[in-house]
């Protein structure tokens, strides 16, 4: 290489596919920004996706040895460090005691985990469609459990089950779980009657005292763990921020869990994922079927809880809203936001926030249970055929 | 078997285990509830 190729390196090594990126991270900027849509996390992502396209990719790869974006990736993603530890300050901002006053809400939590079973399905039938995608079981379950609408637990299954995919599957979890309030209301005014959405919910307070808020989090761990051990590190740095915050004496971890710890993961968690999405991985056709699945996902996890809560009326005397079983997904608190807000348009009297906080907090319980239980079963599944 | 026989699988007993682990969730939300109620000065 001549002096002047050396000068002009960057130019010269340029490809127009970078543009194609330096567009995408642009969009993703923009989202975050102007719309407001998870700027915590799209803003970084999309930085990183410009960041990751230059020319001689040197955040990933310098001088042949892992750069400092590739170092943060290893450390942090390989590991699932950054995903876990954001779980600690998630804990620490949750508050399970809606859930004591209406405990029949926790079953929402379940139903509505059903999008990420459907599309594991789904991205299995389109591999039999279209062989040349080449989705394996385990990328249909990592793919599926953006229907975890839980951003950790997708990154967490992902990064052990398809880390090529990780890039796509991050994006379309956080940029789903931002446009919540445009997917699900379509899909429950068309799943409910007006006669349905009017039905009102009596809610009773129960004041829960603090040592069942302390003993919650310690039971929920261990039968979590005993059920699922592989969900353990989830569950348990969950319950671990709650249990920080509900023991009431350790104020300042309590603030550092929810501030300073969730800030900095999350930064180094935007720019990291942004990172992976090199165009050579990126521009592919597998990622528009993963952006078209994961939209399928939040679809069907919407429909699972409002039709699961349907199911339930037809054997209780005490009729559930079935807008609550939207609230079952983990995008905590957008989705109960939404069923209230719903609710208020149909009739400006019914007040259903507490029910729908209460399946909210349980989706949260869900997500990661659905996650470390996808963790174990598909290795074991695995084995059966070989 | 095929993939798609595995991903049955995966959805029974994946939707099976979440349903498992929060009817536990619950019966522990339920048993401190009825503590409560019986004795709300603790």
């Amino acid at each position: 290489m001549s002096a002047l190729e050396k000068l002009f390196e960057g130019i010269l090594l340029f490809r127009y596919e970078y543009l194609i990126m330096y567009a995408i991270g642009g969009v993703l900027i923009y989202l975050a920004i102007a719309k407001d849509y998870e700027p915590m996390l799209l803003l970084p992502i999309g930085f990183g996706a410009i960041l990751t396209n230059l020319p001689l990719n040197m955040v990933w790869v310098q001088h042949e040895a892992p750069g400092v974006m590739q170092l943060l990736y290893n450390a942090g993603i390989l590991t699932e460090l950054f995903p876990v530890l954001i779980f600690i300050g998630i804990g620490a901002m949750t508050d399970f005691r809606p859930l004591f006053s209406t405990p029949k809400m926790i079953f929402f939590g379940a139903a509505a985990q059903f999008g990420i079973f459907f599309t594991v399905l789904a991205v299995l039938g389109i591999n039999e469609l279209v062989p040349s995608l080449g989705f394996t079981l385990k990328d249909a379950a990592s793919i599926g459990i953006i229907g975890a609408a839980d951003g950790p637990t997708s990154i967490v299954v992902a990064s052990q089950f398809s880390p090529k995919l990780l890039g796509p599957i991050s994006v379309a979890a956080y940029s789903y779980m931002a446009l919540v309030p445009i997917i699900q209301p379509p899909v429950i005014r068309a799943l409910t009657s007006r006669k349905e959405r009017l039905i009102r919910m009596p809610f009773s307070q129960v004041d829960v005292p603090k040592w069942v808020m302390v003993v919650f989090p310690v039971i929920v761990t261990v039968v979590a763990g005993i059920l699922a051990p592989i969900s353990a590190p989830l569950i348990g740095l969950l319950m671990f921020g709650n249990l920080i915050k509900e023991s009431g004496v350790l104020e300042r971890l309590n603030k550092a869990a929810q501030n300073e710890l969730a800030n900095i993961v999350t930064l180094l968690l935007g720019i990291t994922i942004g990172t992976t999405m090199y165009y050579e991985k990126f521009l592919q056709w597998q990622t528009l079927v993963i952006l078209g699945l994961g939209l399928i996902a939040f679809v069907f996890d919407t429909a699972g809880g409002v039709l699961f809560a349907k199911f339930l009326n037809l054997f209780s005397k005490n009729k559930v809203n079935p807008m609550i079983g939207a609230a079952g997904i983990s995008a905590f608190p957008m989705s109960a936001r939404i069923v209230q807000k719903m609710a208020t348009q149909e009739d400006d009297q019914n007040f259903i926030l507490m029910q729908a906080v209460s399946a909210n907090v349980s989706g949260q319980l869900g997500s990661v249970i659905a996650g470390g239980l996808v963790l174990s079963l598909v290795p074991w599944l695995l084995t059966l055929i070989s | 078997m095929t993939n798609m026989t595995l991903g049955v699988q995966l959805m029974l007993y994946g939707l099976g285990g979440v349903f498992l682990s929060l009817i536990l969730f619950y019966g522990v939300i339920k048993l401190f509830v009825g503590i409560v109620k019986k004795d709300p000065k603790k």
